[in-house]
């Protein structure tokens, strides 16, 4: 494959079956497999569905650029994208999953014309190409409605047009690409700190190349700052700063107990001082636990019950290839050099200075350049062991290698097909919908329908959040639940005859024509008298997830 | 002469941070494994702190006089100087820990294969002896150096600790060697084949499961990633694997993981012209290699050394290229986070680090 070369009609065809291959893994069983919508996936839904109906979000904002939501402050675009697909389809799990899809799927012919684009080497561009259409993170990220996926095409897309327009000079692509740059802002978090930093880089490095035209790569960064600064605004004094305090590396439990040992005093400017510098490397320790074995390759995606083993960001047999193609980068174009390790650098950055351990989603726009750097490092390992290895030594390398990458791809199948259903369905919310659907459909025949919020196999830990569930697979009128008094008795938080509070079993137990929705933490299953209990809603992996019960006299 | 003055100054500041150390950190209280030399005759743990410390400012010297018969001058007082103020050789070594000694042992050896004099020998025999605790981590050393000598049968008498310590105590000998490879103790790592075997036998995928899911190749997997962690950066320059489960004090400093990338070089340079040295710092490795948890920092103390002299060379090249504004700029920035993290570091060891080991004793 190395030495020969592809005409460009061989090359298209091959591009189209990758999409096509791509397409099917991403596309194939994606409303069932992950189980379950999740709640971000419904409260998308469920917005895009107000907006299609009313023009304004659930809580009655006209057309915003920010979605309260459940409080977390969702991103526009994703929202957006999704009302031409509910417009034609419907509120369901189609709708809502198949737009990320769709991208995620466009973009591997997308990826190729960027790669080609970066380093001019075809046979690169289309082992990268083969690679980003298997890749791990790419496919779980793709089968359900990720907004980080969204936002990295955009990305992509936005620095091929840059590079086009480095060449071209020509305003019209310039100012596309600010625009797509700008929009890949409003559609991820990690992106409002990744993308200006990117830009200013891409910027710096091809300066050079507008020596004539200033006043074009000027257009270009006006055109970005004046979409982005309604962002920019809310991010920094608005709505969005919510989401940034919620979310940053001080308020890491971790950090906070074992580092700190509970002490935040900030009031001595010696406490601060002393505060920010451990909370300073803690950080650069938090960014260097992206560059280890064990986010690569070993459990990094969460598609197994954590501490076991399951699938990393990449696959095992792309180590040797990553390590290869990280050795031949120093080899090839000083500029491409230098921007696959600023972005591979500043990609790290917005995970590495919020919460959570290890976060695939936030580094996800890292991902385009690992899978280059193995593009690289499979097609130069491949020259090598052509030129330098013996006839022997060449076929136990192909064997094993040829070994490895079976057991990956088959590893790869199972948890995918039938471990991750099982053993993270809960972290989809899966039952909640069967628990609704059950409402739904027994609605007349109850007075009042309580939901329990918390859920949970270890223990009442988790917040579900049933009230978007109730709303998605009720297509509750929004514009009827924009207006509802939401505080009923009692400050509970409900609407019509739903209520979302708490289930105290021993006072509850008495309220007859009340339907209870709960897990077996808030309904002791033996409390039961024998005609209560209604219904039980198991998992995949066949524990109880919910009881479906209502009090008899 | 300039050089061993500076070896005397930093051997002045090796003991004044190890001194410091102790003042703070309640490292008399923690349960680590002591020097079974110090056990048989039933001293105090004072001695073997004191013996440890001073064994550290030995491998000061081995590892200055190891980086000059590699190199030069200049790398090895940059060397040196790095293992002073490493806050890991200073924890390991006021904790009283035994592989200190063994670092000293297997600097001997290193410096026995350079220079071939028999005195190193001797004093490797020493050492041995006094490493008896962790008699697994001899066997491939003297398995690797009997394997390259001809008069192979002379190096029998290493054996002569071993064979001492089994004729004194069979059962704690066999315990200690159970005790020492503690890789495949862990009951997650089955408990994790045998559910997800258990998944795909609710499935039509038994049998593919059966093929891809069997535990030796999880047991492969397992001992692979292993390995791998100990070649993640993060293993090293930060805290992410706590010294003594509690320390957020880095091994090496974060700073110094600039010089380490730009002196990779030299590990491909030791290939070539000394791949025994190389060979012996990657199986000094082993040992930590097969410890639950792993890595184990006190274990992976052996292969400082090689991490030191990285990292010194590639000091070293910024050096050189000085006069480059990008080099000055990042010697510059190194210099300032290594100053920082140490100026950091230095009153976290008084303020926090104590609380934090309390912390641990308690949970203990």
């Amino acid at each position: 494959m190395i030495n020969y070369r592809f005409s460009k009609t061989q090359v298209i065809l091959i591009i189209v079956a990758l999409t096509i291959l791509g397409g099917a893994l991403r596309i194939y069983d994606n409303t069932e497999n992950p189980p379950s919508l999740n709640i971000d996936e419904v409260s998308f839904g469920y917005n895009a569905y107000s907006i299609l109906q009313t023009g304004r979000d659930e809580h009655g904002v006209f057309m915003p650029l920010s979605f309260k939501s459940v409080g977390d402050y969702k991103n526009p675009l994703p929202i957006y994208l999704l009302v031409p697909f509910i417009s034609v389809f419907g509120l369901n799990e189609f709708s809502v999953r198949m737009p990320t899809a769709i991208i995620a799927t466009l973009s591997i012919p997308l990826f190729f014309v960027f790669f080609q684009k970066l380093v001019g080497k075809r046979s690169v561009a289309l082992v990268s190409t083969i690679l980003l259409t298997l890749s791990p993170w790419h496919i779980y990220y793709a089968r359900y409605a990720a907004e980080n996926t969204i936002a990295m095409s955009l990305i992509i897309a936005a620095t091929l047009l840059f590079l086009k327009f480095k060449d071209d000079k020509n305003i019209i692509i310039g100012l596309l690409s600010g625009l797509l740059f700008a929009l890949s802002m409003y559609t991820y978090y990690a992106e409002r700190l990744f993308v200006p930093l990117l830009v200013a880089i891409l910027v710096i490095l091809f300066r050079v190349e507008f020596k004539l035209r200033y006043t074009r790569l000027i257009l270009f960064l006006t055109g970005f700052s004046i979409i982005s600064l309604p962002m920019v605004i809310s991010s920094i004094w608005g709505v969005d700063s919510a989401r940034a305090q919620m979310t940053c590396i001080c308020n890491d439990i971790e950090f906070t107990r074992n580092v700190l040992l509970s002490d935040t005093n900030q009031n001595s400017l010696y406490g601060m001082l002393q505060n920010n510098s451990l909370l300073f490397f803690y950080g650069i320790r938090k960014f260097l636990n992206y560059a280890s074995p064990t986010f690569l390759f070993y459990n990094s995606l969460g598609m197994t019950v954590m501490g076991t083993y399951g699938l990393g960001v990449m696959y095992l047999f792309e180590m040797p290839l990553l390590t290869y193609g990280v050795l031949s980068l120093f080899k090839i174009n000083s500029k491409v050099k230098v921007l696959v390790l600023s972005w591979l650098i500043l990609g790290l950055f917005p995970a590495a200075v919020t919460l959570n351990e290890q976060h695939p989603g936030r580094t996800i726009n890292i991902l385009p350049m690992l899978i280059f750097l193995s593009g690289l490092g499979g097609v130069e390992l491949i020259k090598v062991i052509k030129l330098k290895f013996s006839n022997q030594m060449r076929l136990s390398t192909y064997a094993l290698l040829g070994g490895l990458i079976i057991w990956s791809f088959a590893q790869a199948f199972l948890i995918f097909r039938v471990h991750f259903p099982i053993e993270r369905g809960e972290a989809f919310m899966e039952g909640t919908k069967q628990t609704v659907e059950y409402a739904l459909e027994h609605n007349n025949q109850y007075s009042q329908i309580v939901f329990d919020p918390t859920r949970g196999l270890d223990g009442p830990y988790i917040v579900s959040i049933p009230h978007m569930y109730v709303l998605f697979y009720s297509k509750y009128d929004p514009a009827v639940y924009q207006k509802e008094n939401k505080r009923k008795e009692d400050n509970i938080f409900g609407f019509d005859k739903y209520r979302f509070r708490s289930i105290n079993w021993r006072a509850d137990q008495n309220k007859t024509g009340v339907l209870f929705i709960g897990s077996p933490w808030s309904i002791p299953e033996k409390d039961l008298k024998p005609n209560e209990l209604l219904k039980k809603v198991y998992l995949t992996n066949g524990q109880v997830a919910f009881l479906i019960v209502s009090p008899q006299p | 002469m300039s050089s061993y003055l500076i070896l005397v100054i930093l051997v002045v500041l090796q003991l004044s941070f190890r001194f410091y150390i102790r003042t703070f950190i309640p490292f008399a209280q923690m349960p680590h494994q002591p020097i079974f030399l110090f056990e048989m005759i039933n001293h105090p743990l004072k001695l073997s702190v004191s013996f440890t410390i001073t064994v550290g400012v030995v491998n000061l010297f081995l590892i200055y006089f190891l980086s000059k018969r590699l190199f030069d001058d200049k790398v090895a007082l940059t060397a040196a100087a790095l293992y002073a103020i490493s806050p890991w050789t200073a924890y390991l070594e006021v904790a009283g820990s035994g592989y200190a000694l063994f670092l000293a042992f297997l600097l001997f050896l290193n410096l026995e294969l350079l220079s071939k004099v028999r005195l190193f020998k001797i004093l490797s025999v020493f050492a041995a002896v006094g490493l008896l605790t962790s008699n697994i981590m001899m066997l491939p050393i003297i398995l690797l150096w009997i394997f390259w000598r001809r008069n192979f049968y002379r190096y029998l008498l290493l054996l002569l600790p071993l064979v001492f310590l089994v004729i004194y105590n069979p059962v704690g000998s066999i315990n200690i060697f159970k005790n020492q490879v503690r890789l495949f103790s862990d009951p997650g790592l089955i408990n994790s084949v045998n559910m997800f075997r258990g998944e795909s036998a609710q499935t039509q995928y038994l049998l593919l499961s059966k093929i891809f899911e069997n535990r030796y190749i999880y047991y492969i997997r397992h001992i692979l990633f292993n390995a791998l962690k100990h070649l993640a950066p993060v293993t090293y320059f930060t805290p992410e694997f706590k010294l003594f489960n509690f320390s957020f004090t880095p091994p090496v400093f974060a700073g110094l993981l600039i010089p380490f990338l730009l002196g990779i070089n030299l590990l491909k340079k030791l290939w070539h012209t000394n791949r025994k040295i190389l060979c012996l710092f990657t199986i000094a490795m082993l040992p930590s290699i097969v410890s639950k948890p792993s890595p184990d920092l006190e274990r992976l103390i052996l292969i400082s050394p090689l991490i030191f002299m990285t990292a010194a060379w590639g000091i070293q090249i910024l050096l050189a290229n000085v006069k480059s504004k990008i080099y000055s700029l990042v010697l510059l920035i190194i210099c300032f986070l290594v100053l920082f993290q140490g100026f950091v570091t230095f009153i976290d060891i008084s303020s926090k680090e104590p609380l934090r080991a309390q912390n641990i004793l308690n949970h203990r």
